[in-house]
């Protein structure tokens, strides 16, 4: 969160420590202000009642995507430095459905699990202890599910590379699905209301 | 939808087209140090290795056949437009800044040694094999055994995770330090 500076060394060792908590503090205070705390609201867009989740986390994608591309391009940063974790296909998929699972069931991601825990609600704390007890069983086993996990490595390869379109193109596709999803959010939420 | 939010969506629809247009943003590709050995090997006649460290370390230890070079020198060197050329620096910022300066002179064809010398000594010259590797990191392994032979350096079996992940400068003065020893 803090690139282009800690790659480039402008922050140090020192700054990257400091800034990791104001951000921190930034991000789940806006959520918290943004209703993200709460686990009704979150439950919401998966039965299509409240798509705010849905319409902040893709107006923080298309921002973030917009912003990293045209930095790179100004020259101010330097995508090749930012960090790109490898892809393993069936692994990550894995961990998504159980993600998405557990997402529904708890009504809470692990960011605003943390905000609501913060916050004082018992069902954060819960999320939480949850995620703290999957932890240490994915450490535990991980000998056991090795094979899994490094199963199906692809590299460290995006969208686009596969596609073989530009970065560009890429960016305009998911600008335009953003878009229209903010449309459609839009009207589902008229017609229910 | 409010009149702001019809106006944010109208300025990224403008930001992603143009986008669109302009293509691949300016990247620096970069190359695995075991991939530069596998060049160096074949002998392409059009590669050129730039080290843009310090003459003093360049002079310890340096890649094969690697000429070393300030970041000024970039701005004036006669290099054939043709190279293949490949960087690397005290880290891969300054690498990247370098290629960005020969892309400004016209070069094509520039790339970044990813982890620069640090890469080269624990890929090429030394590597290392954990003592619970998998299948996977043994056939690579085996693969950087033989690039090891061939620069003259030596591979390292059965050693801990820990020391594994170990590529600190003080790991890379240590190694250039044994591999002077002997003398490579």
């Amino acid at each position: 969160m803090n690139a282009p500076l800690s790659e480039t060394g402008v922050l140090g060792s020192a700054g990257v420590l400091a800034s990791a908590p104001l951000i921190g503090f930034a991000f789940g205070w806006f959520l918290e202000r943004g209703g993200l705390g709460s686990a009704r609201k979150l439950a919401g867009q998966f039965y299509l009642t409240d798509l705010t989740v849905f319409k902040v986390m893709f107006s923080a994608l298309v921002t973030a995507m917009l912003g990293a591309f045209w930095l790179d391009r100004i020259g101010v940063l330097d995508l090749g430095l930012v960090y790109l974790p490898e892809t393993y296909v069936v692994p990550q998929a894995i961990g998504g459905l159980l993600f998405g699972a557990g997402f529904l069931v708890g009504g809470l991601c692990p960011g605003t699990a943390c905000v609501a825990a913060a916050a004082g609600r018992l069902d954060g704390l819960a999320v939480m202890a949850g995620m703290l007890v999957g932890i240490a069983s994915f450490n535990g086993l991980f000998d056991w599910i090795r094979p899994l996990v490094e199963s199906t490595p692809l590299g460290a390869v995006t969208f686009t590379q596969l596609a073989g379109v530009s970065h560009g193109a890429g960016v305009l596709a998911v600008t335009v699905v953003a878009l229209a999803g903010f449309a459609l959010a839009a009207r589902i939420e008229r017609s229910r209301a | 939808m409010t009149r702001l939010h019809h106006v944010l969506a109208l300025l990224a629809a403008a930001l992603a087209v143009a986008a669109w247009h302009s293509g691949s943003p300016g990247r620096v590709e970069s190359i695995s140090a075991p991939d530069l050995a596998d060049r160096i090997v074949a002998q392409d006649a059009a590669l050129r290795v730039l080290d843009l460290r310090s003459r003093q370390d360049f002079d310890q230890l340096h890649v094969a056949g690697a000429t070393q070079m300030t970041l000024d020198d970039l701005r004036g060197q006669p290099i054939p437009l043709s190279a293949r050329i490949v960087l690397y620096a005290d880290d891969d910022g300054q690498a990247s800044r370098g290629a960005r300066l020969l892309r400004t002179r016209g070069y094509r064809n520039v790339v970044i040694l990813r982890q620069g010398i640090s890469a080269w000594i624990s890929r090429v010259l030394e590597p290392r094999l954990a003592r619970d590797a998998t299948a996977l990191e043994r056939a690579e392994f085996e693969r950087a055994a033989q690039l090891s032979r061939f620069f003259g350096g030596m591979a390292h079996s059965g050693v801990s995770r820990s020391e594994l992940a170990d590529s600190t400068r003080e790991f890379v003065r240590q190694a250039v330090a044994g591999i002077r020893r002997r003398g490579c």
